[in-house]
């Protein structure tokens, strides 16, 4: 081997600038390799932590705010619901007839504060058409959360003072339970069974189809004996329900005169 | 993975070695002292076992021939680089000697097949082991790399 070529490399050293820059160099991966996988896991760990309790945290969020604590079932000729959450708003509107279909159609009640939304139910051409007409106007509140419900009756109750033929009163969810099986409305179902008490001859269909004042009519005939023309439609105090106003819970009002 | 007591033995041990096979490859500082610092990392995060000091710096002189091939082939095709600017490499001592200069112009193979028998002194069985190649090809390697060289260097003859 020539001389010249060994003497050219033997001048290629590594210097000691170099060889430190790589000893830190190597120390500081070391230590990052040495380091990670428990970082890794720490890291994995709070990551899935974080998404569980963002999961969590939406699902009770979506389960506190979409589950109804009160149900305000309105009658009159249409029939609909509105379900009422832990925070006052209306999380769905239901109607239970075709009228009821139609009434909700028109209205925006939809995650209203549900003040807003009796008031502008109550408010709403078909509701004071029907009211006009001396037409009975039921309003049930179904109470799931019971102190909820009846700050929802008072209200309602209060809203409704001024109408000689509105009825307010409260239901337990019990009571209802079964309602929404026969495709009735909760004030309609809570008056069919009233009739069935006396005659099992009218269907769930056939009461649905009523007004509440025929309902109501109905139901002061099988009470009195009277045929249903024959019945006077004057003001709620007529109809043999005054004495249930309430419901057994304690609350209700019968705004006859 | 290593100690650190090991990697500084052998980055005092290996590292001129390794800087020469770098400096045989590549074309900068700034390349050589990259590809210097990541044979050392390769050598502390391997678990490799030596079986002697010959067989951890072939292993060191593998892993650096191939790490700079690695650097080549990406740098092929961003950053490639003529032969007249190879002189100009700043790896290259400036009182580097003709034979040297010459050398360096070989294509990567040859430059290879030059360096490790003349200087490390390794034979063409090691050399094919190290490289991966066969013995034969080792052998045509060196004869073509001496013929280059006599060429090159007007007749002045590496011996073997």
């Amino acid at each position: 081997m020539p001389h010249e070529w060994k003497e050219a490399l033997d001048q290629i050293h590594a210097d000691e600038a170099l060889k430190q820059r790589t000893r830190q160099f190597v120390q500081q991966n070391m230590a990052r390799q040495r380091r990670p996988p428990a970082m890794r896991v720490v890291r994995r760990t709070l990551y899935a932590a974080c998404a569980c309790l963002a999961v969590c945290l939406l699902a009770a969020g979506y389960y506190l705010y979409f589950t109804p604590t009160s149900i305000i079932s309105v009658d009159i000729n249409p029939s609909l619901e509105l379900s009422v959450n832990r925070f006052d708003r209306v999380i769905d509107v239901t109607g239970y007839n075709e009228d009821g279909e139609q009434l909700a159609g028109t209205l925006d009640l939809l995650y209203q504060d549900f003040t807003q939304a009796v008031t502008q139910l109550l408010d709403s051409e078909t509701v004071q058409t029907c009211l006009a007409r001396d037409e009975f106007l039921s309003i049930a509140v179904v109470e799931i959360d019971p102190q909820q419900g009846q700050t929802i009756l008072q209200y309602v109750s209060s809203c409704t003072a001024q109408h000689r033929n509105a009825y307010c009163y409260s239901l337990a969810p019990e009571e209802a339970e079964h309602a929404h099986e026969t495709g009735l409305s909760y004030g309609k179902y809570k008056a069919y069974q009233e009739i069935l008490a006396y005659t099992d001859a009218y269907t769930p269909e056939q009461i649905n189809a009523m007004t509440m004042r025929q309902i109501r009519e109905l139901l002061y005939s099988l009470q009195t004996g009277q045929e249903p023309s024959a019945v006077t439609p004057s003001a709620g105090g007529g109809y043999g329900h005054g004495g249930e106003h309430g419901n057994g819970n304690g609350y209700g009002r019968h705004n006859a005169e | 993975m290593r100690s650190e007591q090991a990697v500084n033995r052998a980055i005092e041990q290996y590292a001129d070695t390794v800087k020469r096979v770098c400096v045989l490859h590549l074309k900068n500082d700034a390349d050589t002292e990259d590809i210097f610092q990541t044979v050392f990392l390769k050598y502390a995060l391997s678990s490799t076992a030596f079986e002697n000091e010959e067989h951890e710096k072939a292993w060191l002189i593998r892993v650096t021939i191939n790490a700079c091939k690695d650097l080549l082939k990406s740098f092929f095709r961003s950053r490639m680089v003529s032969l007249e600017d190879v002189r100009e490499r700043a790896a290259v001592p400036q009182t580097s000697s003709e034979v040297l200069e010459t050398v360096l112009r070989l294509p990567e193979k040859y430059r290879q097949v030059v360096y490790l028998p003349y200087y490390e002194g390794y034979t063409a069985p090691e050399i094919g082991r190290i490289l991966g190649k066969n013995v034969n090809s080792v052998y045509t390697l060196i004869t073509r790399a001496r013929q280059m060289l006599k060429q090159a260097l007007g007749g002045e003859e590496f011996a073997t």
